[in-house]
């Protein structure tokens, strides 16, 4: 087995970033009059420079009391400026190419992890799960799937066999992963997030994004995750998706309620977002 | 314990006849403990002047713990004539920088690379240890304990909390409480708000009922709201109260702003006491070179 906990760490240290957000950063930050409002939107909006912020916080070098578990509380705790030089430090390594390794689109792989972030929130405050827990929701649906961009990175041509195996075969993608590298990219980014002393409920709710039909009792986090990753799936035009969408266990459409087909109308900030989310995808 | 301020001026050195009465060195505080152990918080520009002050009780020991290598706090370093005698022992505390990847030991012997400094590093003759710390390490340093906390400033900044002989000391180094970076209407606003204040109560649960405190306040509040809010630094108003929710009577107001002449903090502390500024009980005054406190 080529994929493990060491080497995927490894792999987030040279990991460029979307241009989206490099660009913005390094806008932002070259004005000493910078909107700390404004930074923290946009790395709240990246996958890849949230992991690496929040890894950094939370390491050893702060050797913090508290766990750091979202931008906003990175910056009350360890200050904007120093947030700002992080985020420098991380668009410098350079951006994603248009098709990341293994023919993983970044766009796709951008508009999906910021779907399933925004829906997973959504999808908790509709539940009346309190406001300082629907961060995790986001964090969670942000990060599920950032194992697919660096497995992908790590073994290139098995990854390609599995996302074409996935489409071939419409499969899920991480029963495809697990058939061709005996691994699946839901561990793997449970691996990274479990190492840096994420908190458990959203290590778990990413180990377990796709086989939450194997849990008795699912959480709400998980529950919000997986719908949440099923929608965005559901939202994507066929030529982009590379994983299929999977059928919703008995206990998690007990606890949505209503069918899945009619949980976005059912959301009020949902077309909000989703502007949001398009105007950021067109930076 | 004596605490003994070498160093009370923020940014850079401001010497000249307005500053004469409270100084022109940047940070530097000494600290000795009953037993004569020797704690000196940073190595501002102050730390030249007591370096020749311990001469006469070679060979000497002691730590230096540094709240931020920012130069205010570490450019005194290369002219602290103990480091060159053999036999001294100087301990050094302080963060590793996690942005650029430094200790401290790098750090600190980068301002003396030879294009800034004529002797290397290397070339010191006492013995030295560099340690990295993070946040809650409790260094023993002979009868004293020293705690570190991090603090809010544009780089990682410890503050210092020291025990010795029953007594407590707090030195914050720079900070400046983190305010809220949305508006009231804002979504974001609350939640926000619920982290800035579940820090600052971390914070004063950590300095609470302090014997005495040390306290960044470069600004007044219109300097601070005019232009300076996340420059990393309090305005009297704000550190006077957070040293009131943490039960503190003693303050000592320190970094004053290098434009800030000794006529003109004369009259900001009197205003602040005529404005009913300083709440009762409390002693407030500005820091003031080779000033001493007792506890």
């Amino acid at each position: 087995m080529s994929v493990d906990q060491e080497k995927l760490e490894h792999l987030v240290e040279q990991m460029p970033t979307f241009p989206q957000s490099a660009q913005r950063v390094m806008e932002i930050c070259a004005d000493i009059n910078y909107s700390t409002q404004e930074l923290v939107s946009i790395i709240e909006r990246d996958p890849i420079i949230t992991l690496k912020v929040l890894k950094l916080v939370n390491s050893a070098y702060f050797g913090l009391s508290k766990k750091i578990t979202s931008i906003k509380h990175s910056v009350v705790y360890v200050g904007s400026n120093t947030i700002k030089n992080i985020a420098i430090a991380i668009t410098t390594i350079g951006i994603l190419p248009k098709v990341a390794q293994a023919g993983v689109s970044r766009t796709h792989f951008l508009t999906h992890s910021l779907t399933t972030a925004v829906l997973s929130r959504l999808i908790g405050r509709s539940k009346g799960i309190p406001e300082n827990e629907l961060t995790n929701f986001y964090i969670a649906g942000l990060l599920h799937d950032i194992g697919v961009i660096l497995t992908a990175q790590l073994v290139k041509s098995e990854y390609k066999q599995a996302i074409d195996l996935a489409r071939t075969e419409t499969l899920p993608l991480h029963m495809a992963e697990q058939q061709v590298l005996d691994f699946n990219h839901a561990e793997a980014s449970a691996l990274l997030v479990e190492k840096w002393q994420f908190p458990e409920t959203l290590v778990s709710c990413i180990r377990n994004h796709h086989k939450i039909d194997l849990l008795d009792n699912p959480s709400a986090m998980e529950n919000a995750v997986f719908i949440a990753n099923q929608l965005s799936k559901m939202m994507e035009d066929d030529e982009n998706r590379i994983s299929a969408v999977e059928a919703i266990p008995e206990a998690t459409q007990l606890w949505l309620g209503s069918p899945i087909e009619t949980v976005i109308e059912s959301l009020p900030d949902f077309s909000g977002e989703m502007e949001r989310i398009k105007a950021f995808m067109s930076l | 314990m004596q605490i003994t301020f070498y160093g009370v001026r923020g940014s850079i050195p401001s010497p000249g006849p307005d500053t004469v009465r409270y100084g022109g060195n940047t940070t530097c505080i000494d600290v000795v403990t009953d037993n004569g152990d020797r704690i000196i918080l940073d190595g501002g520009t102050g730390i030249r002047q007591l370096g020749l002050d311990m001469m006469d009780q070679l060979p000497l020991s002691c730590s230096i713990f540094i709240t931020h290598t920012h130069w205010d706090h570490i450019q005194g370093l290369p002219f602290f004539t103990p480091l060159f005698v053999p036999g001294n022992k100087v301990d050094f505390y302080g963060a590793f920088d996690p942005v650029y990847m430094k200790d401290l030991r790098t750090i600190l012997a980068q301002q003396m690379e030879y294009c800034y400094f004529p002797i290397r590093e290397n070339e010191l003759k006492a013995t030295l240890s560099y340690n990295s710390l993070q946040e809650g390490d409790k260094i023993t340093v002979g009868s004293a304990t020293v705690t570190c906390i991090l603090l809010n400033h544009p780089v990682l900044n410890f503050g210092y909390l020291i025990e010795a002989d029953g007594k407590r000391f707090f030195f914050t180094g720079d900070n400046e409480s983190p305010i809220n970076i949305y508006n009231p209407e804002d979504d974001d606003y609350a939640e926000f708000q619920g982290l800035i204040e579940e820090r600052e109560s971390h914070i004063i649960d950590f300095i609470r009922g302090v014997d005495c405190i040390v306290i960044d306040a470069q600004y007044t509040k219109e300097e601070y709201f005019k232009n300076k809010v996340g420059w990393g630094h309090g305005y009297f108003e704000s550190s006077i109260r957070l040293a009131e929710k943490a039960e503190i009577s003693q303050v000592h107001i320190t970094h004053h702003d290098p434009t800030r002449t000794d006529s003109q903090l004369d009259s900001i502390f009197s205003q602040l006491a005529q404005q009913g500024a300083i709440p009762q009980g409390m002693h407030v005054s500005p820091a003031k070179e080779k000033y001493t406190i007792y506890l």
